[in-house]
């Protein structure tokens, strides 16, 4: 057999690692250059050194809106790896009734963008004339909700955030041989003490990469603090920074600076969360086979399915019949429950008009190639950045993973606007086309998309790919027929993250669309800013039935274990 | 930009101004309900241009049928993509200084930064057929940016939390303690907000801000959740750019209702220039003597606006007829100039943001 050349074997890492350069540091490279001038590249204003954009960190309320962030993501990522570890627990491991439904669960508020989730929060809840407030106010309860408070935003956020660590967890869960809970049993431990003594700590990382991925996306979300925050003047910095990009006069200058604070941020977090995996080994897949032992609820199997049954009460059902009641009511006042369900004020014409609107189906044809293009493209490309930092020693493999997370710290109109800077001077034409959009969204979800499919490429031991080599087989013969299947769950969830988080993005393409590249996210968040409201619900149920759809037909896919 | 094509465009309008009785044997002027919008080479090579891209700042909804109005009249079609004010202008910036500025026609919605436009060498001057005529507040002084459209900030109640009677009918009457808890308005970010802000402080009183300030009123980003506010009654009496839209709610059944307050109403222009790389120079420019004419104005006025030119019809929405312009108060370029920065900061140090 004839070697491969040093050449030939680090052809493959050394063209991974300039298309991560070009396509990821690159833009950030933009955003932290720009963090340092007194001008924002491409402004036609001459530029200089400045330190003074980190004066915005030192403003006033900046500190109680760093007090609010740190409450909203501690809450807010408590609320969500609970629920998903729980879910993902009884749709992994347990006799739990319909379990193949607890996984749609489980996914399903993805397809609900956090800017429809958070309106439809606040028709619900946000005020006495909020949808639940005038039930409650007709029942006689001698209390309301009110979503205008830091409760409010923990709630929303954790509701929302939960598919990621189902997603992580559930993969994990997945992967594990029932031989090592076999042999805490032998060793007399009872079911309680074999999860939390073998199970949790083999899931720990998907645990840890779930909650930093989920309080990382929660520093930096926008539509929350916004939409509920601003009337009642309840502040995050996130909120504090799309302000510097936003108003006028905006500063993406200063936005820029506060943005390398955030990054700082999630630095120390993937530190501490490397630091705490240290030295352990996650290896749970082997040549041994994957058997897998369903854990007996008993009765409380129906406890169970009332605790799925309620979350997607709560996430799901109450926001679509609100968007429901948004889409078909020619207007927003309702005066009591029963005006509330009065036919006479419904309408399906509004909904029906949606479906034929030329900008619509226009809008969701571009999404469609959008979100396919970077689900293939982003899948192949992070599973080939996740193998090599886990499975090789390449050199500066390490710094992947920091670069991976690195979009995450960076709000997504400042990532888009650092997106436009790398790209519109290049002489490559993309600028005005649909493919910068693309080029925007890859660096945007590769932390989501890389953090699951590392978890997924840490499961897996050595041993067998080392076994195929052995016999003969080339590396990528190795990856593709020996690897590939074994993390085939965790791929496929990722691929599917990818998709659907393309579809619902709308700040990384604002600065970047052309009237003949909008997508539909553009589209609906054209009609939130023109106030029309009817117009928004009514897409955005469409939307969710549509990604709903798609869900369904992939969920075979989607349940590696099933 | 093609100062060749400009300049034989130019030599050519001349010729045609020249011999025009010659020439308009085939082709013709652009002339509707006897007001002149262009002449026939203009129109002529705006046709062979075919289409106009403009990036904008005004609703999607609204500037839709503007446009439409546009295209039926000239046969041009009109590509646009709406941005945020602050938006358009960073993306108006990059796109200018790597030279791939697609752009023909561009507004904003801040007098301070199309002024940074022209300082920055981004459009190209236009005088329009009736510049002289056009107030000198409403336009640039060499023709590089013209005050299109003008929304405008008023009151709004919900009637089913304020009665009829109970109404404010001035903007001194929304300081009164009896709506505590009910006031909702914008934050003074975009133009429009900034507009209404500088009238209430050099119009009604030098101390508004602080007085309204001290009644805590609900402060909203956007019109959006600020109108929805006011549509499902969680707040009674709104104030902002928000006409065009409760009109339209209340049009569909909404309990809501517009009042013009009697010390008067104040607009913000929204400035549109032709850039000066244009790919479409006529069709922009024809664009800019459209909207400026009284033909384009009535269309303005019939989203819920005010036109520029003051001799179009009256806006009227959903039934409800807007005052005389004579009422309608702009903030001009030179007071945006003095006050913008530092009204922005005092406001925000005023409400606590």
């Amino acid at each position: 057999m004839r070697r491969a050349t040093v050449a030939e074997r680090s052809a493959v890492p050394v063209l991974v690692l300039v298309t991560l350069f070009v396509l990821v540091v690159v833009p950030i490279l933009m955003v932290v250059y720009t963090a340092f001038r007194d001008a924002v590249p491409f402004s036609g204003s001459e530029s200089h050194f400045t330190l003074s954009n980190f004066g915005a960190l030192f403003e006033e309320k900046t500190v109680s809106a760093a007090i609010n962030t740190v409450i909203v993501t501690i809450g807010g990522t408590l609320m969500a790896t609970a629920i998903g570890c729980i879910l993902a627990w009884l749709a992994a491991r347990t006799d739990i009734p319909f379990k193949p439904l607890v996984h749609v669960v489980g996914i399903l508020p993805l397809f609900i963008s956090m800017l429809a989730a958070t309106v439809t929060w606040a028709l619900l809840g946000a005020g006495n004339s909020a949808y639940l407030n005038i039930i409650l106010a007709d029942l006689g309860a001698p209390f309301r909700i009110e979503m205008r408070s830091l409760a409010g935003f923990i709630f929303v956020e954790g509701l929302y955030h939960v598919p990621y660590p189902f997603l992580l967890v559930y993969a994990a869960l997945s992967l594990i041989t029932s031989d090592i809970e076999e042999a805490a049993a032998v060793h007399g431990a009872n079911q309680f003490q074999t999860t939390m003594k073998i199970i949790f700590p083999v899931v720990l990382p998907a645990i840890l990469g779930s909650m930093i991925l989920n309080a990382v996306m929660m520093v930096e979300n926008i539509a929350v603090p916004q939409i509920l925050g601003g009337p009642v003047g309840l502040e995050t910095l996130s909120i504090r920074v799309y302000y510097l990009m936003n108003r006028i006069p905006s500063s993406p200058t200063q936005a820029s600076a506060v943005a390398l604070l955030l990054a700082a941020i999630v630095f120390a977090l993937i530190y501490a969360q490397n630091f705490v995996l240290k030295g352990r080994d996650y290896r749970t897949i082997s040549g041994k086979g994957a058997q897998q032992k369903v854990m007996s609820l008993g009765n409380w199997r129906y406890v169970a399915a009332g605790f799925v049954v309620l979350y997607f009460t709560v996430a799901i059902v109450l926001p679509m019949l609100a968007l429901l009641l948004g889409a078909l009511r020619a207007n927003a006042y309702i005066a009591n429950t029963a005006a509330m369900f009065d036919v006479a004020q419904l309408s399906s014409d509004r909904l029906l008009s949606i479906t034929s609107d030329s900008e619509v189906i226009n809008g969701l044809k571009n999404s469609l190639v959008v979100a396919f293009v970077t689900c293939v493209f982003g899948t192949g490309f992070f599973f080939i950045l996740a193998y090599i930092v886990h499975r090789t020693r390449i050199p500066g493999r390490k710094v992947i993973e920091y670069i991976a997370m690195m979009p995450l710290a960076i709000p997504a109109t400042l990532l888009a606007m650092g997106v436009l800077w790398a790209w519109i001077g290049s002489p490559i034409p993309v600028y005005g086309t649909i493919y910068i959009i693309i080029l925007s969204f890859l660096p945007r979800f590769m932390p989501q998309a890389f953090r699951a499919l590392s978890s997924s490429v840490m499961q897996v031991h050595e041993d067998l790919e080392n076994a195929a080599l052995l016999c003969g087989a080339t590396r990528a013969q190795t990856v593709w027929k020996v690897f590939l299947p074994l993390v085939r769950g965790g791929v496929v969830s990722a691929a599917f993250l990818l998709f659907v988080l393309s579809l619902r993005e709308v700040g990384g393409a604002l600065f970047l669309y052309t009237t003949n590249t909008r997508v539909l996210s553009i589209v609906v968040f054209e009609s939130y800013e023109n106030g029309s409201w009817d117009f928004v619900a009514g897409v955005s149920l469409l939307y969710t039935v549509l990604l709903g759809g798609i869900t369904l037909l992939g969920l075979k896919w989607l349940r590696p274990s099933l | 930009m093609n100062m060749f094509r400009m300049g034989a465009v130019a030599a050519l309008a001349m010729a045609v101004a020249a011999f025009g009785s010659i020439g308009s044997g085939k082709a013709e002027d652009l002339v509707i309900a006897g007001e002149k919008i262009a002449t026939e080479a203009m129109w002529e090579s705006a046709k062979k241009e075919g289409v106009l891209v403009h990036y904008g700042t005004y609703g999607m909804d609204l500037m839709k049928i503007i446009h439409a109005g546009f295209t039926k009249d000239t046969g041009i079609k009109v590509e646009y993509v709406r941005l945020s004010g602050a938006n358009v202008y960073q993306r108006v910036l990059s796109e200018n200084s790597a030279g791939k500025l697609a752009a023909d026609l561009v507004d904003l919605t801040d007098l301070v930064q199309i002024n940074d436009f022209v300082a920055k060498g981004i459009l190209a001057p236009h005088k329009v057929p009736g510049f002289d005529s056009i107030a000198a507040d409403l336009k640039d002084p060499q023709g590089y940016w013209y005050g299109l459209v003008r929304p405008i900030s008023l009151l709004a109640i919900n009637t089913a939390r304020i009665k009829e009677a109970d109404a404010p009918k001035s903007w001194k009457d929304l300081l009164d303690p009896k709506y505590d808890g009910l006031v909702g308005t914008n934050n003074i970010d975009g133009g429009s907000a900034l507009s209404m802000f500088s009238f209430l402080r050099q119009k009604v009183d030098e101390d508004y801000w602080k007085k309204l300030a001290a009644r805590k009123p609900k402060i909203y980003d956007g019109i959006a959740p600020l109108t929805t506010d006011l549509t499902r009654g969680e707040i009674g009496v709104a104030t902002g750019p928000i006409s065009e839209v409760v009109l339209s709610q209340m049009a569909a059944g909404a309990p809501v209702k517009v009042i013009f307050p009697s010390e008067g109403i104040p607009s913000f222009q929204i400035p549109a220039g032709i850039t000066k790389t244009a790919t479409h120079p006529n069709a922009a420019a024809l664009y800019l003597n459209w909207a400026t004419s009284k033909r384009g104005g009535d269309l303005i006025a019939s989203v819920g606006a005010y036109p520029l030119n003051a001799n179009s019809n009256r806006p009227v929405k959903s039934g409800v007829e807007y005052p005389p312009y004579s009422e309608v108060w702009t903030l001009s370029a030179d007071a945006w100039k003095t006050n913008a920065d530092n009204y922005r900061k005092t406001w925000l140090t005023t409400f606590g943001r």
